[in-house]
């Protein structure tokens, strides 16, 4: 099913994703899902594409004892032999899919034999994965920092967030993000915390402090159960910023229960708290809240109440506790009755709905279309989804997704040279101001504007506007900036105002060529084209290398140094490659990096080397697309959408989930796939496509074997 | 950054150590005051401590020639020379790395790891139960803090995972994740009144916790367990830090005032020192891990006094190969033995009975590389100071046999804290230091 999706998208027209807005969205899916049956007619016999493997695999799979990589074709000789190798047929696909065999310098299948061996082997995979029923689980985690404050925020309806978190790359002076308007403003008055460090020191509420940041798993997010755990010293800080919260000072007029939840009554105090709490603890555990669990809390707050503090005090200390408690901390999902998988209860959808698209609880809404079991109903459900993404809180989306995704934080401590590159800082003398922070804003912006108008997830890799203050804007398009005036005490430090920009060249724009991720994947005194790379391969198609082996060679750090010798950097890395291991990684790796080598250690474009030396920014994508420069990468993966699109599905449903995606996900991704592809990757598909996948509705026991 | 209310004794002495405040007779002061009640009636208790430093040292000027006791000390370990009979410095011992994670994944991580090679955990890591929290489970019943896992991480960015960040584990995927906020280190060992404040809130969680239990599938209540041991793990400290509630009182002890962030590099590693040696001359805890700084995070980091900028430690590591970049590196090496010599020197100034704290305590400094340029983790830099309550004769240079386990130096110093067993990981015997 997929070589006919490729086929189909090789056939397509050049596709103007820029036409893809909210609203008209309904874009003729152009036939690419024909249709289940029209694919299984395609699908070749064994039989007939054994040959094409004999000749182009088995010399070194199997055939005279060669066995490279461990993979023996030759064993495999029908269909259940196939099947039966699970993990090995994953690997095949996926190899056949991003063409990464036969190596380069061998004589490949042609294209129609190539097309008819992924469509085989991706309907082995089917039928096997379908066969097999099996559902990764999600390990239960605990709430990072990020959805801790944002859970906290809604479910006491404070008046803004607990704390000022770094994880919050942009803040804005006044509200801009609104999805219902269809319409990102033209400009937003931001500051960027690393402009403005008093921007993360300033405390909100007395008193509460947060706890340690969680860190990013190595290729994925900072949701995952296995690297989130709770320790005694993490338990302790639980236990007492609860309590430090609801006791701050600022607390009453910051928080919105204030007057309800909070209020005493004029009659019986137990009562009234009853009625009160209740709803609460539906909220705050998004569960149905039986006797026993309300019981737990109105004791507790019996027991303050008899201690002798007054009904408020005592119902603070009671949602202290509440807050403390694992039912609020953890995500838990009830144990489902029996193997394989089942459907989330309608409290748990609701859960995962929130947390996905707003880091945070579910709201009254939701609770209430859980209560009743509506939610369970997938056009109930799908509209729930629309109705998030539309709310103001999805801007999490952008702060903690695509943050994540982008791993953004690397630019904070970037440091390129202060001599060489003395427009990246903005003080005389003072290597801690740095301008080229302000370019971190600039990704985040294009993403929550493809969010709020709902524009096509490729506009991250050629989009013809960028969001730019004037100093980033003067970065990008003169030869130089600032009028030469980098690296004196010009520049304000408080607010920034970004204005969308038409870009009339197309080296600019999407994420790949942002000064900030060209910028944090460079050293010091020259770029970093392994580095650059490794991100792209990894970063925009979701296919991160293996581990570099223990001893590599080390190369100049300053590119001056390399080009003194005559030589470019493309050309001293090549010639460091010296053992066919190195060199069998580095051809898929350099040549995405080397695509971006017009971007100096900035972002900023150069046609030749400092020396004069000549760019040799060519390549080749996935064995499929030839290019020449940057522009040319970008028109390889617009030519190849499902490459960038299967990626970036990828990331989303590995995030909504907060696990690792496996095997066993395969079909729901190419299912997802498929659906963005139709609609040309249209951002409220890739989420709505992702929340009513299989994995995402579902839970499941783990496998016996790992029991 | 006063630690004394006390206005005889300034509190400069004993938090800002800088590396060269080495007599500091307000912790033997502190000592005299805290211990000396108990010290007639119980022989003082040994403990166990370990001190990180990341990205492996620069080789040639690590290794002493001689061996035995009459070594001279190498140019990195020079600033040891003032306590040079009170360490013992250990060659030859190894971790096997396994095949499947970058070069330095495993070198924090599994540093203190009690898993043999073959023994993943589902991240793919030869990680459980790190040695420091063996000893605990063992040592920690006496004490009102089971274990202290300090960190000086200074870097404010994402940049590297948890396995990055941290060197003690409770078991597979279950983190013990370090304190950096001396702040908050003070207040968690010294301020009891945040301490009682908890009881109920821990009954009612506690409750909760079990209830929840019964809903969960077997991986989920193996995560839950995090839950309800740290619970209990809280609670037992409560009630023992209750017990001991006037007598930390009486230390009149102030809590660091400079936040970390404003602090220069050795004065962050001194004051985090600080705070370690009083809680094991307090015998608030006998086990401490305190990571000078996370495993490769190649963010820039200003060493003051060392460097006019700032430096990336992994960068420079591969960039051994030219000279001044090594020489570098060695200054950086040189200055992290600094900050442990400091340390060392501080628990030596600790009178305890007849001897000090150092001779009851078994200090270790290490990292989970030795040639950090090819990821080496073979001929680790060990250095263990103290003498670990008589267990270990120290003043000499032990060079082990070719494919000596590291985990056989952790038997030695598990069976010294009374923890019954034989084996941990891949060790293959007893490592002989008396």
């Amino acid at each position: 099913m997929l070589a006919a999706l490729m086929l189909a998208a090789a056939l397509a027209e050049p596709f103007d994703y820029h036409g893809v807005r909210g609203g008209k969205a309904a874009v003729a899916d152009a036939g690419v899902i024909a249709g289940e049956s029209l694919q299984a007619a395609l699908v070749p016999d064994f039989a007939d594409m054994q040959p094409v493997l004999a000749e182009h695999c088995y010399r070194c799979h199997g055939g005279k004892g060669k066995v490279k990589g461990k993979v023996d074709l030759t064993r495999l000789r029908s269909k259940d032999d196939f099947l039966a190798d699970e993990k090995l047929l994953g690997r095949i696909v996926e190899t056949l899919e991003f063409r990464e065999m036969p190596p380069e310098d061998e004589p490949s299948p042609t294209g129609a034999d190539y097309e008819k061996l992924g469509l085989l082997f991706s309907s082995y995979l089917a039928d096997q994965l379908q066969r097999q029923q099996f559902l990764p689980p999600v390990v239960m985690r605990r709430l990072n920092r990020y959805e801790y404050n944002n859970a906290v925020r809604d479910l006491l309806e404070l008046k803004g967030d607990l704390f000022q978190l770094p994880e919050k790359v942009i803040r804005a002076y006044a509200p801009y993000f609104d999805p219902a308007s269809g319409r990102f403003p033209d400009s937003v008055r931001v500051g960027n915390r690393a402009l403005g460090k008093n921007q993360i020191e300033q405390r909100l509420l007395s008193g509460v402090t947060p706890f340690a940041i969680d860190l990013q798993a190595e290729h994925g997010f900072n949701n995952r159960g296995d690297q989130l755990g709770v320790s005694p010293i993490l338990l302790e800080s639980f236990v007492k910023l609860a309590a430090s919260i609801v006791e701050s000072p600022e607390f009453d007029s910051y928080c919105g229960l204030t007057g309800s939840l909070f209020e005493g009554p004029d009659g019986n105090a137990t009562e009234h708290a009853r009625e009160q709490l209740r709803p609460f603890l539906e909220r705050a555990f998004r569960v149905a809240i039986n006797e026993e669990i309300l019981s737990r809390y109105l004791r507790f707050f019996e027991a303050q109440l008899a201690g002798g503090v007054g009904y408020r005090a005592a119902m603070k200390r009671t949602v202290a506790a509440v807050l403390a408690s694992p039912r609020f901390l953890y995500l838990p999902e009830r144990k489902p009755g029996e193997e394989g998988a089942k459907p989330l209860t309608p409290h748990e959808l609701a859960s995962r709905l929130s947390f996905f698209i707003w880091s945070s609880v579910p709201d009254a809404e939701l609770l209430a279309l859980a209560r009743s079991g509506e939610l369970a109903e997938p056009g109930v459900c799908r509209k729930q989804v629309e109705r998030l993404l539309l709310d103001k809180r999805s801007k999490a989306l952008a702060e903690n997704f695509a943050r994540q995704w982008l791993r953004l934080d690397r630019l904070i401590t970037a440091v390129p040279d202060f001599e060489r590159f003395p427009t990246y800082y903005s003080r005389r003398g003072c290597e801690q101001w740095k301008i080229g922070l302000q370019s971190m804003i600039e990704p985040l912006l294009l993403f929550e504007s493809i969010m709020v108008e709902d524009r096509s997830i490729m506009l991250l890799v050629d989009s013809n506007y960028s969001y730019r203050s004037s100093e980033l804007a003067s970065w990008y398009q003169e030869g130089v900036p600032f009028g030469g005036k980098g690296n004196v005490n010009r520049f304000g430090t408080d607010t920034l105002v970004f204005t969308r920009r038409s870009l009339t060249s197309r080296r600019e724009g999407g994420v790949i060529s942002c000064a900030a991720t060209l910028t944090m994947n460079s050293s010091p005194l020259r770029t970093n084209p392994i580095t650059r790379g490794a991100w792209v391969a990894g970063v925009v198609f979701n296919r991160p290398p293996p581990p570099p082996p223990d001893v590599v060679p080390q190369i100049e750090k300053d590119d001056a140094e390399i080009e003194a010798a005559g030589l470019t950097l493309r050309e001293r890395l090549i010639e460091h490659q010296v053992k066919p291991s190195c060199i069998a990684c580095h051809q898929k790796i350099d040549p995405l990096g080397f695509a971006l080598e017009n971007y100096d250690a900035v972002g900023r474009w150069r046609d030749s080397y400092g020396s004069g030396l000549k760019i040799d920014a060519s390549g080749e994508l996935f064995g499929r697309a030839k290019f020449t420069d940057a522009v040319g990468l970008k028109d390889a993966i617009l030519a190849n959408p499902e490459w960038f699109m299967r990626g970036f599905c990828e990331h989303l449903l590995s995030y909504a989930l907060g696990r690792e995606l496996e095997l066993a996900d395969k079909p729901a991704v190419e299912k997802i796939l498929r659906e963005v592809m139709a609609k040309h990757g249209q951002f409220s598909t890739v989420v709505s496509e992702v929340a009513m996948s299989h994995p995402f509705l579902h839970k499941s026991l783990p496998r016996d074997s790992e029991q | 950054m006063n630690i004394l209310k006390r206005r005889t004794i300034s509190r400069r002495t004993v938090l800002r150590g800088a590396g060269a405040t080495l007599a500091l007779p307000l912790l033997e002061l502190m000592g005299g005051r805290t211990l000396a009640a108990t010290a007639a009636v119980r022989k003082a208790p040994v403990r166990t401590a370990f001190f990180y430093i990341p990205n492996g040292v620069v080789q040639r000027a690590w290794h002493p020639v001689e061996t035995g006791r009459n070594f001279t000390l190498s140019p990195t370990l020079e600033p040891l020379g003032p306590v040079r009979d009170k360490i013992t410095l250990l060659t030859k011992l190894d971790r096997i790395k396994v095949a499947g994670t970058d070069g330095h994944a495993q070198a924090g991580a599994c540093w203190l790891s009690s898993a043999a090679p073959d023994e993943l955990s589902p991240a793919g890591y030869p990680l459980k139960t790190t040695i420091d929290q063996i000893i605990a489970a063992e040592a920690g019943q006496h004490t009102a803090f089971r274990s202290l896992e300090l960190s000086c991480n200074p870097y404010e960015d994402n940049k590297e995972s948890v396995y990055f960040d941290n060197i003690s584990w409770y078991g597979h995927g279950h983190v013990a994740r370090s304190l950096r906020d001396p702040a908050a280190v003070f207040n968690r060992l010294f301020v009891v009144k945040e301490h009682a404040a908890q009881g109920s809130v821990l009954d009612l969680v506690m409750e909760e916790a079990r209830s929840l239990d019964r809903e969960l599938g077997k991986v989920d209540r193996e995560k839950l367990k995090e839950y309800l041991y740290s619970v209990r793990t809280v609670e037992l400290q409560i009630e023992r830090v209750k017990q001991r509630q006037a007598e930390i009182d009486s230390l009149n002890l102030v809590p660091p005032a400079k936040p970390w962030q404003a602090m220069e590099r050795g004065e962050f590693i001194n004051v985090m020192g600080d705070l370690m040696i009083l809680a094991l001359q307090t015998d608030l805890t006998r086990v401490a891990t305190l990571m000078s700084a996370p495993e490769r995070w190649g963010t820039p980091l200003m060493v003051h006094g060392v460097f006019d900028k700032p430096i990336q430690h992994h960068g420079m590591t591969h960039g051994q190969g030219n000279e001044e970049v090594r020489r570098q590196l060695e200054r950086l090496d040189r200055f992290h033995i600094e900050q442990f010599a400091g340390l060392v020197a501080k628990m030596d100034a600790v009178k305890e009975g007849e001897g000090t704290l150092l001779d009851n305590t078994m200090f270790t400094l290490g990292s989970g590389l030795s040639d950090a340029s090819q990821h080496v983790y073979t001929d680790l830099p060990t250095v263990v100071a103290g003498r670990g309550g008589g267990a270990i004769n120290s003043g000499a240079h032990l060079r082990s046999p070719e494919g000596t386990p590291i985990a056989n130096l952790w038997l030695t110093m598990a069976q010294a804290m009374d923890v019954k067993t034989d084996r941990i990981g891949d060790s293959t015997g007893a490592l002989k230091l008396g």
